[in-house]
């Protein structure tokens, strides 16, 4: 019996969910719950950190919801799936290509070598990315990579959820085995897809990873040491913990943050564009993944993001020999004093105090490239 | 002696010219009717001394138009407690916003800042914004261009064209509200540095010169009144602070910026023509900086 219809359910559902983790007071802690329910990103963090997390136990919970009920997740639970399930789409194209199994194994094999491509693969992920949109900053790679996404289904009806949705895959396997559970049937070749061949590939293709692994210990180096949203410790941890979802930069006050292409769509500090304000731990509070740890505001207005460098060349005061002092004025913590040569007063970084919060950069009046720059 | 004809159109045309060409000086007059140049009230809190200047200029509908757009410029730029000094005193502006409000029913009276820190957090923080609400008046932070206008500084050396806010000439009378500071770059703050929040683009002030560029704007953006607010003062790490306070409990008012600049600067226990953008803009004639030279009223409280 049909009271409610399904669409209305989904708009509420959808909406409720942007709400909590958009706009709500309870923003920080449903968008924790809500990468907690993500079962790809479990078992990413448990290959990355080697570890076994509690949040593992979902997966037998699941299966055996799954096998009570049949796939709920992707069938009910998943707001993305709800999204791409109202738009239309071919129905009657039959698209072949089916590399959803591929892209999971990609990822899995991917996360044994500390490379972490959820962002652009898991659909939990891009569905706090439209959170994030709604929430403040807009950035553009997001909304592109999250468009991209939808506007595949035009060309048939749930395209991404059936064909390519590499979480679609894990989950469909598993409901496939929990069915046998409540049907006591032995697998046959309807039911269950998974060939020998298949099998064997994919066995193969782990145990490749795991020996290229050994063999060339690979773990994720940046080239350039870029500047971190505060409470970032370690850059390999954070690069491993980061999902790319975008909400630290939706919450920037100064818009501060920005993804960064260059390192993988994660939040780079770019000073120019904004500084780090002395008031605000936001993008702490806000990391569903804490990979930003949460940092109380005393704390952070310790922590060294990075340290400020003048460059002698282009400094109006050591070039022009003029009164410009803006980094010593706007310093907030006081780390920029004043030398006086000849009768003209030069800035210079106190390292023990500056923290790299950019604020000097950012108000440098030398274009494109400030004279006070902050180095990781 | 007798009054000839010619004696006496002699007599009043020279008189008629005396009294037109005095009519062209008529500010200055009024100016004069105040009988003094420079208010300085001590002691007290900040309430009783707004209270005190308002009667000191009989009240504040002869020192104001009625029914008029009042326009403010605190100086509420960093996000500081009111006891850090960094931000005009809130009770200061919740007095002169409430006794404006209740004497001479205007029309607006908004408040403006350009701020250092961000915005809401500046204006929150230094409780400037709960004061003026509760007061019935408003304040919003200028950071957009287009609330901006281009005046001509025709006195300027460095530059002759500024964008200013618009509110500053849509306003019947403005107020200029400043506290004495401590400075990193102009060594003090009062008055006529507090005017850099009513411009747009900075930067080219600190690429130009500072001092002379603050000196140069004093001699375009005249506030009708400028109240310095001593209630505390900033002596070292300005202009943000956290620095050493000092509580001097004084009002210093007066219709010639500089001059309640100059008088400010001796409460640091320096004279004004030692401070770089003072000297300038009384060279380029923006008042009188020698407080022998000044009329100055003391009430005490």
């Amino acid at each position: 019996m049909k009271i409610i219809p399904k669409k209305i359910i989904a708009f509420f559902y959808i909406s409720g969910l942007i709400y909590l983790i958009g706009f709500s007071p309870y923003q920080n802690i449903s968008a924790k719950i809500f990468i907690y329910l993500d079962i790809l990103w479990q078992i990413s963090q448990s290959i990355l950190t080697l570890e076994i997390t509690l949040g593992l136990l979902i997966l037998p919970l699941l299966f055996f919801i799954f096998a009570l009920r049949g796939n709920i997740i992707c069938r009910f639970l998943c707001p993305w799936g709800r999204i791409i399930a109202n738009i239309p789409g071919n129905k009657k194209r039959h698209v072949s290509f089916k590399p959803n199994g591929y892209i999971f194994y990609f990822i899995i094999i991917l996360l044994l070598l500390n490379i972490n491509i959820l962002g652009i693969t898991d659909p939990f992920v891009f569905f706090i990315k439209t959170c994030a949109f709604f929430t403040g900053n807009i950035s553009w790679i997001f909304i592109a990579v999250s468009t991209t996404t939808l506007l595949l289904n035009t060309y048939k009806k749930q395209l991404w959820c059936i064909n390519i949705c590499p979480m679609g895959f894990l989950l469909n396997t598993m409901a496939k085995y929990a069915s046998l559970l409540k049907h006591h049937k032995t697998p046959t070749e309807q039911s269950i897809n998974i060939s020998r061949r298949r099998f064997l590939i994919a066995g193969a293709s782990f145990f490749a990873a795991i020996s290229a692994k050994k063999a060339f210990p690979f773990s994720y180096k940046a080239k350039t040491s870029p500047l971190r949203p505060p409470s970032v410790n370690k850059e390999e941890d954070f690069m491993k913990k980061c999902v790319r979802c975008g909400l630290c930069v939706s919450v920037c006050p100064t818009k501060a943050l920005k993804p960064d292409i260059k390192n993988g769509l994660t939040p780079v500090l770019i000073p120019k564009e904004g500084y780090c304000s002395e008031f605000c731990n936001a993008c702490t509070k806000i990391c569903p993944t804490n990979a930003i740890k949460p940092i109380s505001l005393a704390k952070k207005r310790t922590f060294r993001i990075g340290t400020a460098k003048i460059n002698e060349n282009t400094c109006l005061c050591y070039n022009d020999k003029k009164l410009c002092l803006l980094c010593v004025e706007s310093c907030p913590y006081h780390a920029i004093s004043t030398i006086t040569i000849n009768n003209v007063r030069m800035p210079v970084v106190d390292k023990s105090i500056c923290i790299g919060c950019g604020k000097c950069e950012n108000k440098c009046p030398i274009n494109p490239t400030s004279a006070i720059k902050v180095f990781k | 002696m007798k009054i000839t004809r010619r004696h006496f159109i002699k007599k009043s045309i020279s008189a008629l010219s005396l009294l037109s060409l005095s009519s062209l000086q008529l500010p200055k007059l009024v100016k004069a009717s105040d009988s003094f140049d420079l208010l300085v009230i001590e002691g007290g809190t900040p309430e009783q001394r707004i209270a005190k200047m308002f009667e000191a200029f009989g009240g504040a509908k002869k020192l104001m138009p009625s029914n008029a757009f009042i326009a403010l410029k605190p100086n509420a730029s960093f996000a500081r407690t009111p006891k850090q000094a960094a931000n005009v005193n809130p009770k200061t502006i919740y007095a002169l916003t409430d006794t404006i409000k209740k004497e001479t029913n205007p029309k607006e009276i908004k408040a403006f800042d350009y701020t250092s820190d961000p915005a809401d957090i500046s204006f929150d923080k230094s409780g400037i914004n709960e004061a003026i609400k509760k007061a019935g008046g408003s304040i919003y932070a200028a950071e957009q261009e287009n609330q901006y206008e281009y005046i001509n500084i025709p006195k300027a050396r460095e530059l002759k064209k500024q964008l200013v806010n618009k509110d500053i000439r849509k306003s019947d009378f403005f107020i200029n509200i400043a506290i004495p500071k401590n400075h990193s770059i102009t060594e003090l703050t009062v008055g006529i540095k507090n005017l850099m929040g009513c411009i747009f683009n900075r930067d080219i002030y600190h690429m130009k010169g500072l001092n002379q560029c603050i000196a140069e704007l004093a001699t375009a953006v005249l506030p009708d009144l400028n109240i310095i607010d001593a209630e505390n003062i900033l002596l070292t790490r300005g202009p943000h602070g956290p620095g050493k306070v000092k509580n001097t409990k004084t009002t210093i008012v007066s219709k010639d910026i500089l001059l309640a600049d100059a008088y400010a600067v001796t409460l640091f226990d320096r004279n004004a023509k030692d401070i770089p953008h003072l000297k300038y803009a009384h060279q380029l004639g923006v008042g009188e900086i020698d407080l022998t030279k000044a009329t100055i009223k003391t009430i005490t409280i």
